[in-house]
């Protein structure tokens, strides 16, 4: 728990900081390629006939995904609390290759650990990270997922304080993980508002987003929680459907509880005892909520809903036919969902996607999911 | 005083824990029995939960395969049931705050103190927050044991002046002490008494051995054998009862 406030005190200190925030701003721009693209989506929107349908690139920053936006931020904070080694737990890999990116940048040390199965599932990922210097660590207890792979870095964390940040990927955890990894995604927000006024001079009708535990979500919400024209929409894996025990889909089948570090809600037996989750995307295999979407889910100013392999699956296809985009089997979730609900729309309404990572990392698995088996 | 702080009177206490349903229910009961045989001060039973993020792996792995046993929570408090008003030990119930959360506080703390349990340690919640579950352990007269670590920025001895029944010590870890971050243990145990000498502080240092405990007993007063008992099982499963008896029995002369 010293940790935490030794993080607590220099987050506060250096947040508001100029010199710390000149230089991540430079490398969010020159490094990671910063500001992400706001996309109008022609062809998808003439094809869906409702809403004007624009896609926030994230899967265009440096890596792949948007979480290179927070590894970026806490890998600078932990330089000045004088840390030389970065730990991090990933799912899909996508937060592990960013962590093991930004080590490399600053000449810092760096261990990931990733859950056996998902080693498996996301070979190139773990590839990569080994390409960067990075050390992988498979873990194999529980249910050799993203909830065993948090558990394994706090583990290495409380025994090895002096030289190590816990680089934690998403808006979750005991605070203050959850407000630094929202301050740092949400550029995300403040991106797409600036980039909307500009080109349509106010603000979008809907903004479409994936949880797991839900960064880029919160990224995408952040700035619009005090527009209340804005609809903010999180999809949530519910994997083979919320009415089987094959899903991931907190709100839906979840209930509140605490566990790793924060009151949230949680998919939990009648005991408390967490659930294995299923999905089919690694990066929303996650049994939990960060709390700030669980208090928006409460307040009403946010919206769950559960979309299955099958539609996330159907809609990664959609998409890269229709716009040349090959998005995260994590971001079709939220593709899945804007595919329902835009053809009900006006058309002069306006929706903003998240498009969160990129989906190259899931072309393996998802030809195995129609039946084909390739090699690269 | 309470029933737990009073076992501390004139000696050490020998405070052996079980994780309840490893590897079944059945041999958890014959181990509290020989635990309480053996001259146990306090027994220590862990509830299992999924996910022990607070300790090593290894307990992961008990608590996990005691779930695949089937164990519940309502079974551990129908064990406690059975056999608290059989045996002289008073029972501290050990787990995370999930099990205790998800149960309902008030109706799993009700429902402990009437079955003869006597206190409570919440190995994921730290003193700071832990508002939520002290005051029901208050209402029902659970003893809400306190877990104290010896960084140095941390208000250890603040935290043990609030604990009731004891002081629940366990070390900071080699990498904090040699970076200066923390303390020793016995030195964390000498700032407390500094403070309030009617403290008693009991030690969880993974005693295995029965040098480790006696070593352990030197410098605290009491010794808490949190994983010994359960290598014993790990090792030779449903005959281990005997072995569990002969080593505790051992364990207590030397502590």
């Amino acid at each position: 728990m010293n940790a935490l406030d030794e993080l607590e005190e220099a987050y506060d200190r250096y947040k508001n900081d100029t010199e710390f925030n000149a230089e991540l701003n430079n490398l969010l721009n020159e490094y990671a390629g910063r500001p992400s693209r706001l996309y109008y989506a022609k062809r998808m929107t003439e094809d869906l006939g409702g809403a004007k349908i624009y896609l926030k690139r994230e899967d265009l920053n440096h890596t792949g995904a948007h979480k290179i936006n927070n590894v970026l931020g806490q890998a600078l904070l932990a330089q000045r609390m004088g840390k030389t080694r970065l730990i991090a737990e990933t799912g899909a890999g996508q937060h592990g290759v960013a962590t093991a990116t930004v080590a490399a940048l600053l000449g810092m040390e760096c261990d990931v650990y990733m859950g056996r199965e998902d080693t498996e599932r996301q070979a190139l990922n773990v590839y990569k990270m080994r390409l960067l210097g990075a050390r992988v660590h498979p873990v194999t207890s529980g249910t050799a997922t993203l909830k065993d792979a948090v558990n394994e870095t706090m583990r290495e964390w409380a025994t090895r304080l002096s030289d190590t940040h816990y680089c934690l990927g998403s808006c979750m955890g005991p605070h203050p993980f959850p407000t630094i990894v929202r301050d740092f995604q949400s550029v995300i927000s403040r991106e797409i508002k600036e980039q909307m006024l500009a080109r349509e001079g106010r603000l979008p009708d809907v903004v479409v987003a994936c949880v797991g535990g839900g960064s880029n979500a919160i990224g995408a919400f952040y700035n619009f929680i005090n527009d209340p024209s804005v609809r903010l929409i999180g999809c949530e894996a519910a994997g083979r459907g919320i009415d089987t025990f094959e899903t991931a889909a907190t709100i839906s089948v979840g209930k509140l509880g605490i566990f790793h570090g924060m009151k949230s809600f949680f998919c939990q037996d009648k005991y408390g005892q967490i659930a294995p989750v299923y999905s089919i995307s690694a990066g929303l295999d996650y049994p939990g909520i960060g709390p700030e979407h669980a208090w928006l889910y409460e307040t009403g100013r946010a919206e769950y809903v559960p979309v299955t392999d099958n539609e996330a699956v159907e809609a990664f296809e959609y998409l890269s036919r229709i716009e040349g985009i090959i998005p995260a089997i994590e971001s079709a979730h939220a593709v899945a969902h804007a595919i329902k609900i835009a053809p009900a729309m006006e058309k002069d309404k306006i929706m903003v996607i998240n498009i969160s990572g990129r989906g190259d990392k899931d072309c393996v698995s998802i030809a195995r999911y129609r039946g084909e088996e390739i090699s690269e | 005083m309470s029933a737990i702080s009073n076992v501390f009177t004139g000696k050490k206490a020998f405070i052996p824990f079980i994780t309840c349903g490893y590897p079944n229910i059945e041999i958890t009961e014959k181990v509290i029995l020989a635990f309480d045989n053996a001259g146990a001060d306090i027994i220590e039973l862990g509830i299992p939960f999924s996910d022990t993020t607070a300790e090593d792996v290894l307990i992961q792995e008990v608590n996990n395969s005691a779930l695949s046993s089937g164990v519940t929570t309502d079974d551990v408090l129908h064990l406690i049931k059975k056999i608290s008003r059989s045996i002289a030990a008073p029972i501290v119930l050990s787990t995370y705050a999930n099990v205790v959360f998800s149960y309902g506080i008030d109706r799993f703390v009700s429902k402990a103190a009437e079955y003869g349990a006597k206190g409570l340690v919440l190995s994921d919640v730290p003193y700071e927050e832990s508002e939520e579950f002290r005051k029901p352990c208050d209402r029902y007269g659970i003893d809400l044991i306190s877990k104290a670590v010896p960084f140095l920025e941390r208000p250890f001895s603040e935290i043990a002046a609030a604990s009731e029944g004891f002081t629940y010590c366990s070390p900071a870890g080699e990498d904090a002490e040699a970076a200066g971050k923390a303390t020793s243990i016995s030195e964390m145990i000498r700032l407390i008494k500094e403070k309030n000498k009617n403290i008693c502080c009991a030690v969880d240092l993974n005693v295995r051995n029965i040098d480790e405990a006696r070593s352990a007993a030197s410098i605290s007063d009491g010794v808490i054998v949190s994983c010994a008992f359960e290598q014993v099982l790990r090792l030779y499963g449903a005959s281990s009862v005997e072995k569990i008896a002969a080593l505790a029995e051992n364990m207590r002369k030397v502590i």
